[in-house]
């Protein structure tokens, strides 16, 4: 098993060729964008999102939709409004703003869920859509409504030969958890035999004010359980791989693992708490089928 | 909407070309065609090959310029002929000047068959 995962890692990667950055190149394709002309893809499969909160539901994937717009220097991107400077030839600063998805976990209609929850199902052929809380602590049911926040900040993107890396800071501007986070992502092309590649890595962290409004609990809602969520780091990877059919088919499929920090999850020495609402320490989501670019 | 980028860069050409018949300033006239290059992309330089030709009742000299830099001069003639090919990266100002005076002037523009594509700021499919 490790002898044939290590073949066609070297398979993979023996055949391949990174991802031009430049997009006036003639071989480049993601992460490149015609601008001035909105483009909308869908994708068609099976997948899911994992809810790593008691009693939360997994988010079922069957249809994906991937749109955007990118002007001279605003852009819409899967729900990203941002407006961009071009810094240097492979540098762009960004005004950005979208939907805090911390509450998408608390409920299944919600903004932050807007694309998967318009196609969702409980029938999931691909994943336990309604898991069983092995050791419930505190079902979502039972926790207060926790807000949809609007977050606004930065975004710094840097292309570099063969790697994008990207930095963003977030601030909560609708004052729903008066706090802030921040992401570092980098993220890697390349084109193979058997279809374009994208690996990613990034880590976030979440202040206090944040983790403490979603992931907290007062006396009154723990029933008597009060518990005070610190700040955290979470780790992630992520592999994306595309395999062009026609024009405008191509097979997609996506993984990806968001661990979640110790301070929430899982303890990290003994005596430390969890926070009652999480029941996993990861968050996982995968995603295999097709997709059709409409524009 | 491929059609409607097509149309409308035939429509501007054509409108281009139209406005290419003879530009005079007094007596001095002049004809420049073509004054518009199809590049595949924004990006691309594009070779436009035009010809320019001027006339005037009285022997003069003129001189032909594009973005400052000379390209023909003509002493004490009434007319003149110029086959030229250049090489844009954007639009330019071909000017024809008289005793180095700036008398008359078109634009050479670049338009593209592509769309210009910029880099993804968001990874694609990030409601994943």
């Amino acid at each position: 098993m490790m002898l044939r995962a290590l073949y066609l890692i070297i398979l993979v990667l023996g055949v391949s060729t990174p991802v031009q950055a430049d997009c006036t190149a003639a071989n480049e394709t993601e992460p490149c964008i015609a601008s001035e002309q909105w483009q909308f893809s869908l994708a068609m499969g099976a997948g899911y999102r994992s809810n790593p909160l008691h009693g939360g539901h997994n988010i079922p994937l069957w249809l994906m939709p991937d749109l955007s717009y990118y002007g001279e220097h605003w852009f819409f991107d899967n729900a990203t409004l941002g407006y961009s400077w071009e810094l240097g030839p492979d540098l762009q600063l960004s005004l950005v703003s979208r939907f805090n998805e911390e509450q998408g976990y608390f409920r299944r209609r919600s903004p932050v869920n807007l694309f998967e929850s318009q196609f969702i199902s409980d029938m999931g052929v691909a994943g336990p859509v309604q898991k069983v809380a092995t050791k419930q602590e505190l079902s979502i049911s039972q926790a207060d409504k926790r807000p949809l926040a609007l977050d606004g900040g930065l975004q710094l993107n840097w292309f570099l030969p063969g790697l994008h890396l990207k930095l963003n800071w977030w601030h909560d501007i609708s004052q729903q958890y008066d706090g802030q986070h921040l992401r570092m992502a980098a993220s890697t092309g390349w084109h193979s035999r058997i279809g374009e590649w994208q690996l990613g890595a990034a880590l976030a962290w979440k202040d206090q004010h944040l983790m403490h409004t979603y992931y907290g609990l007062n006396a009154q809602e723990g029933d008597g359980l009060e518990y005070r969520a610190e700040a955290s780091w979470q780790p992630e990877i992520s592999l994306q791989w595309q395999y062009p059919l026609t024009e405008r088919w191509q097979l997609l499929s996506l993984w990806r693992y968001r661990w979640l920090n110790a301070d929430v999850a899982i303890p990290a020495e003994p005596g430390r708490m969890q926070s009652p609402l999480l029941q996993e320490s990861a968050v996982k989501s995968w995603f295999v089928g097709f997709s059709y670019r409409f524009l | 909407m491929r059609a409607v980028v097509l149309f409308t860069m035939l429509w501007s050409g054509l409108v281009q070309a139209m406005q290419s018949d003879a530009q005079c300033d007094r007596a001095l006239c002049w004809q420049v065609q073509p004054v518009v290059c199809i590049a595949n992309q924004t990006a691309d330089s594009c070779a436009l090959d035009f010809q320019l030709s001027w006339q005037h009742p009285q022997p003069i000299s003129v001189c032909a310029e594009l973005a400052g830099q000379s390209l023909h001069c003509w002493q004490q003639q009434t007319s003149g002929r110029l086959q030229y090919q250049a090489q844009l990266d954007g639009p330019g100002q071909l000017h024809l000047l008289v005793d180095g005076k700036m008398r008359l002037s078109r634009q050479l523009s670049v338009l593209s068959r592509q769309p210009d594509r910029k880099r993804r700021l968001v990874a694609p499919w990030s409601v994943f």
